[in-house]
């Protein structure tokens, strides 16, 4: 916070909003605990966490309704932090809409136009344009009461993007919509996004949603950022247990490991072995902790039919879900004495052939990249 | 408001739907209907009764008083003429029917003034403390309301504390008629009705979704304009209960003018007592709290259709 300057010259990446260090504490509980964040102009941007991680309170720092307790939040380059959310080029998407029950559609989206002194007619005209893209430009003379959830809810949107704000955010916005509306309305607000160009900033704990929605996602947990990255990134290279778990499935084992010159090896006897590449930065830690996703593992019948060069362990069927084009296993692995999860795909599966049952030995296999080695708790 | 094609279009076939049902479903509805009428009925005879008895009979019998004259040793006699009521018409009570109009006026204004912000304040910041607050509004009426005016004498007379204080500090020479003024008696006014102004305009205030206020800041509405274009205009059924709470009975108070006023301060609250104490003539005394409840209906009549309607539409 006091180096602020020389970070607001390197500021040639074009960010439309920073986070510098924000913390909120709400008496003696910290809420928000430094974060820092980069938002690049026209992203999709979301922040992705279990509830109570602090979403909500980061959103409401950068609208400008809460107060950090330190940090800059820098909008288009300038400290904002402190300044009230009606100086901020800024606008919201509320959870429960906040519209005002006692103005029409019309005159509700009209609200922060008007505030601005622009002629009548042309605020007349950036009104039915917004309701035109919304899809709502029969609906001008309703009350907000007199719309369904899903009509309010873009009645919200339009309300906020008609002012053209530098960034727009929404707070969990679709969390009251039924599944399938949701589905219609993540669909619609991406193609919303994609045409006016401007920078979303999208809070949900939902990461289905995050997942299909966002350009880049930040993880949070218990305040603070943990992993920041595009939806890939944050799947198949997850920082940390908490994103690797957060974010789909994954199994996780925790060992020893004996390393040589090209590979580590965790063995647990009896041919089951866990093979680990060399990290890019050459370390080889004494133990360490690694994430394997589900469809990244195969099941066989037979040891022997294991490639020498794959991880290999042994695991007792637990449960079968058949899930059409796919089949979740979970199996119990005696060595690690835990529960794995498999995804198979179901394309082999012919009439004549038939799916792991309860209780059935299987040996799960997979290659040594997609063992995701993670910081070690107490590093 | 015209509805567009389609919506009127999914309306009829809902309706041509429902109509299939329309038979045993509005049997149903109505058998329903009856039932919970019938249990609404049941538990609003207690207050029924109670406002017959008390409310209805009275006002019966005021109203039959009305109509009536004064009898030698201050009887009614009854009859049937509008004597009084020409009486109570006549240019005498314009003066002062005005100026219980103005007092009532200017103490509705005041603690609208004073009430919204304290009932702001305790809506939005009370937190925890709302509960305590509250009762803070309300600790006066556990005291009379005439004991309550009494004190205003020992505060506001020539020897009172205030002018004790200003004289000890070398503000004033004299003392400065604070009693028995117009002053006076609108402030002993807005002093008694202030909690009745406040409560309504809280239980308003309370239900206001918070959101909505800050929806106006981030729409770039700053904290006066938001309160101008958001707050008032939603707390507006607490200010209609609030201003007819302490109007109509600030009109026809007659204790206040009656200590802390004085002789150019004559209410017509005080009028209507004279009539039916000092003067002993009930008929002429009821018809002029009829003319005051008819005046007032009226007014309130107009004053919420005005406001109500205003701002919400
Ligand atoms: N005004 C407040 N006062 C005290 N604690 C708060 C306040 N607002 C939020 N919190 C706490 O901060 C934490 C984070 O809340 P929030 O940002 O709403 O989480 P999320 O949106 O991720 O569910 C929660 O534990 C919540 O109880
Ligand atoms: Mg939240």
């Amino acid at each position: 916070m006091n180096d602020a300057t020389p970070s607001t010259i390197e500021q040639s990446e074009d960010c439309a909003i920073r986070l510098e260090g924000v913390t909120k504490r709400f008496g003696d509980f910290t809420a928000v605990e430094r974060i820092d964040l980069r938002i690049r102009r026209g992203e999709f941007f979301s922040l992705l966490g279990p509830s109570g991680c602090g979403k909500t309170t980061t959103l409401r720092m950068i609208a400008g309704f809460e107060e950090p307790s330190e940090g800059a939040i820098l909008l288009d380059g300038v400290d904002v932090a402190r300044l009230p959310p009606y100086r901020r080029n800024v606008n919201t998407v509320f959870q429960n809409y906040a519209l005002f029950p006692h103005l029409n559609v019309e005159k509700n989206v009209g609200f922060g136009l008007k505030r601005k002194k622009l002629p009548k007619h042309e605020i007349a005209a950036r009104v039915s344009d917004a309701l035109r893209m919304v899809e709502l430009g029969d609906r001008a003379t309703y009350k907000p009461d007199q719309l369904s959830g899903g009509m309010q809810q873009r009645v919200a949107l339009a309300r906020a993007l008609v002012n053209l704000p530098s960034v727009l955010l929404l707070d969990e916005p679709l969390g009251a919509l039924d599944l399938k509306l949701r589905r219609q309305m993540q669909l619609e607000l991406k193609h919303i996004h994609e045409n006016v160009g401007i920078t979303f900033i999208y809070v949900t704990h939902d990461q289905e949603e995050a997942l299909t929605m966002s350009d880049r996602i930040a993880v949070m947990n218990m305040g603070t950022v943990e992993q920041v990255g595009s939806p890939e990134e944050l799947y198949e290279s997850p920082k940390s247990r908490f994103v690797a778990g957060f974010i789909g499935t994954s199994n996780f084992i925790e060992s020893v490991v004996t390393w040589n010159a090209t590979e580590g090896t965790i063995s647990l006897g009896d041919g089951e072995r866990v093979i680990i590449e060399v990290p890019e930065d050459g370390s080889r830690p004494g133990s360490v902790e690694l994430s394997v996703r589900p469809e990244k593992i195969r099941l066989r019948e037979s040891g022997e039919e294991v490639q020498s060069g794959q991880c290999m362990l042994r695991g007792t069927v637990r449960d079968v879900v058949y899930l059409g084009m796919t089949t979740q296993y979970s199996l119990h692995i005696p060595s690690l004495d835990r529960v794995f999860n498999v995804l198979e795909q179901n394309v082999e599966i012919a009439s004549d052939q038939t799916l792991w049952v309860t209780g059935e030995e299987a040996y799960l296999t997979w290659h040594p990249s997609h063992n995701r080695m993670l910081p070690t708790s107490g590093a | 408001m015209t509805k567009p094609a389609e919506n009127g279009m999914a309306e009829a076939s809902a309706s041509a739907i429902l109509g299939q049902n329309a038979g045993p479903l509005s049997r149903a509805i109505g058998r329903l209907r009856g039932h919970s009428f019938a249990v609404a009925n049941l538990l609003m005879a207690p207050t029924m009764l109670w406002l017959l008895l008390f409310l209805a009979l009275p006002l019966g019998v005021i109203l039959v008083y009305s109509f009536g004259g004064r009898g030698t040793y201050g009887d009614v006699i009854y009859g049937f003429s509008f004597d009084n009521y020409s009486r109570a018409f006549s240019p005498l009570w314009l003066p002062v029917i005005l100026r219980s109009f103005g007092f009532a006026a200017i103490a509705t204004l005041l603690t609208l003034a004073m009430g919204y912000p304290l009932a702001y304040f305790i809506a939005v910041y009370g937190g925890r403390r709302k509960n305590i607050y509250l009762i803070l509004v309300m600790v006066p009426f556990w005291t009379s309301y005439l004991i309550r005016t009494y004190s205003w004498i020992v505060i506001l007379r020539s020897q009172g504390v205030v002018n004790t204080l200003l004289q000890w500090a070398n503000i004033i020479d004299q003392p400065l008629d604070l009693l028995n003024t117009p002053f006076s008696v609108i402030l002993g006014l807005t002093y008694g009705f202030l909690p009745f102004m406040t409560l309504p305009l809280y239980a308003s205030l309370e239900k206001l979704d918070k959101s909505l206020i800050e929806a106006a800041w981030d729409l770039g509405a700053s904290r006066i304009w938001a309160l101008l274009t958001v707050t008032i205009p939603l707390s507006i059924p607490g200010i209609i209960a609030g201003t007819l709470l302490v109007f109509i009975p600030a009109v026809g108070d007659f204790v206040t003018p009656d200590l802390l006023g004085g002789p150019d301060t004559l209410m017509i609250g005080n009028v209507i007592q004279q009539q039916f104490l000092a003067a002993r003539d009930w008929a002429y005394g009821s018809a002029l709290s009829f003319s005051l409840m008819a005046i007032l209906l009226l007014g309130i009549f107009f004053y919420v259709r005005k406001v109500g309607t205003e701002n919400l539409a």
